[in-house]
């Protein structure tokens, strides 16, 4: 696991955010926990656009509460990182993972 | 994405805020030396973190750096006369010599020696490198000035010039080292078909470069590196200096160097100073004419009245929409130009709570985490290091083309790059 560098991310799948929850865990240190930071930057914009979409339409209506639920996980585990609070970061994706399901 | 607390907290630098009293441990560049230029000169106005100042050079050539209002009925010393050895206000006559101590007080009777027992309304300078500092801090402890290269060298190889910003400090600063928009805020059309370098066409050619963003003792050290020739990569290195130097890839021979100054005039200004300097040789005149004119300038738009561009929000920056679809990314003449329409533009004050960043970003959000840590440290006790290290600054932003086997974290010819070669 490269943690020196931040992960592109395409997609908040669990997967991506099991993969996530993994590298804050063996992270340490100023360097690796802003490209953590990075990447839960780019994983709050795929999730706000989501939110954004499923606002609009009529028939993504039903996901908009799952999705609130989960760009609030994401910008809380965001703020965390950047403190390098990794077990709470870790335990706000975690809630993420479980508001999906 | 930054909340509003940290965003606030990173931003506000008037006295008594926590990045305000981070950013008073440093030795500020104020003005340039030529804007003092002889013994007993005009005075200047300047606006520092927030607070106003008035600045001299006495009859000895010493420089003054004072509170901008007289502590007699508050008339702004700015408006004195500059005469034997000191500043004398124009209303009722108190004089202060260049460490702002009042000697002299004609308007109370001698006997009652009320001068001496005036508070000095000084704080300490220095002139080093062209350039006029000023120290606004607690006096208890004085931090040594940045030992940097354009500072070192002969008057000949450096250019200082400087102009005002309509924008926050943090945000001007992020544009030297938002590495992702070179590529396009300040490209011509042309760049791919007809590179003007080997560096250009390497950078053409590898648009997505790999990055090391490295934290020091000084702030971030980033390093770019792109496919060169097949068996050599092609390295630029940026350094972003506590707390708002930034120090941009020289040419491949190291000739000549880059930089900025975003020094935070308020919470909403920021003086931009441009340095171009060479650690090798004096700069031709041709090239110090092509920083303020030609067909390529900087800075395009410099009105040495008011020190401010001409080119400014309300009138577009003067864009030009037919060199847009024909000639340049922006249509905006002069690099800076360029980059303030784009920083000024995002408000006084951007809103970090709505960005969209992505890992492309992660040297943006690597400098504001070491602010936004500095200022937190701070607000619990623990004083920021780097002001009291001048040596810490005695690094050099430069590029190379470098054999595709070196480690770049333990190369000797890395290390030896990255030090300065001007003593
Ligand atoms: S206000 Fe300056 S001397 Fe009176
Ligand atoms: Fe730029």
């Amino acid at each position: 696991m490269d943690l020196n560098h931040p992960l592109p991310i395409h997609d908040f799948s669990p997967d991506t955010l099991i993969s996530l929850v993994e590298r804050i865990d063996s992270s340490s240190g100023f360097q690796h926990f802003i490209f953590r930071e990075a990447e839960l930057d780019d994983l709050w914009r795929q999730v706000e656009r989501a939110l954004v979409h499923a606002q609009s339409d009529a028939d993504a209506s039903r996901d908009v509460d799952r999705l609130r639920t989960l760009l609030e996980c994401v910008e809380a585990a965001h703020d965390l990182v950047s403190e390098s609070k990794k077990e709470e970061a870790m335990a706000q994706l975690q809630a993420g993972i479980r508001a999906q399901a | 994405m930054l909340n509003a607390q940290d965003n606030e907290l990173m931003c506000r630098v008037g006295p008594g805020t926590p990045m305000g009293e981070v950013l008073r441990r440093f030795w500020q560049p104020v003005l340039i030396s030529e804007d003092l230029p002889h013994p007993d000169c005009d005075p200047k106005e300047v606006r520092l973190l927030g607070e106003d100042f008035v600045a001299f050079r006495d009859s000895d050539g010493e420089i003054g750096f004072l509170e901008a209002l007289c502590p007699h009925r508050r008339a702004p010393l700015f408006y004195g006369r500059n005469e034997e050895h000191g500043l004398r206000c124009i209303y009722h006559g108190w004089k202060f010599d260049a460490a702002g101590a009042c000697v002299d007080m004609p308007s109370e009777p001698a006997q009652y020696e009320f001068s001496k027992k005036v508070r000095p309304i000084g704080f300490p300078t220095r002139e080093w490198g062209g350039i006029i500092w000023a120290y606004i801090g607690p006096q208890d402890r004085v931090p040594e000035l940045p030992e940097l290269e354009y500072c070192r060298v002969p008057a000949e190889y450096r250019n200082l010039v400087k102009y005002n910003q309509e924008c926050n400090f943090v945000q001007a600063t992020e544009g030297d080292i938002d590495s992702s928009h070179i590529g396009f805020l300040h490209t011509r059309l042309d760049q791919k078909t007809a590179p003007a370098s080997k560096e250009m066409l390497w950078r053409v050619n590898d648009q997505a470069p790999r990055w090391i963003i490295q934290p020091t003792d000084y702030g971030i050290m980033l390093a770019a590196q792109r496919n060169a020739e097949e068996d050599t990569y092609y390295w630029r290195i940026n350094q972003w200096l506590m707390p708002y130097y930034t120090m941009i890839a020289m040419d491949l021979e190291q000739k000549r160097g880059h930089g900025h100054i975003w020094v935070p005039v308020d919470d909403e200004h920021t003086d931009v100073w441009c340095v171009i300097w060479s650690p090798v040789e004096p700069l031709t005149q041709a090239e110090r004419d092509g920083i303020l004119g030609g067909p390529n300038p900087h800075i395009s738009s410099l009105d040495p009245s008011t020190g401010k561009l001409r080119a400014t929000k309300s009138n577009h920056f003067l864009q030009d929409r037919h060199v847009q679809r024909t000639q340049t990314f922006t249509g905006i003449l002069g690099v800076r130009e360029q980059d303030t329409a784009v920083v000024e533009g995002m408000g006084a004050i951007a809103d970090r709570t709505k960005e969209h960043l992505g890992t492309s970003d992660s040297a943006i959000i690597a400098m504001r985490r070491y602010l936004v840590n500095s200022a937190k440290a701070f607000v619990e006790g623990r004083e920021p290091q780097e002001p009291y290290d001048g040596g810490l600054y005695r690094v050099r932003a430069w590029s190379y083309e470098l054999s595709r086997n070196i480690d770049f974290m333990e190369s000797d010819k890395v290390r030896e790059l990255m030090g300065t070669m001007v003593v």
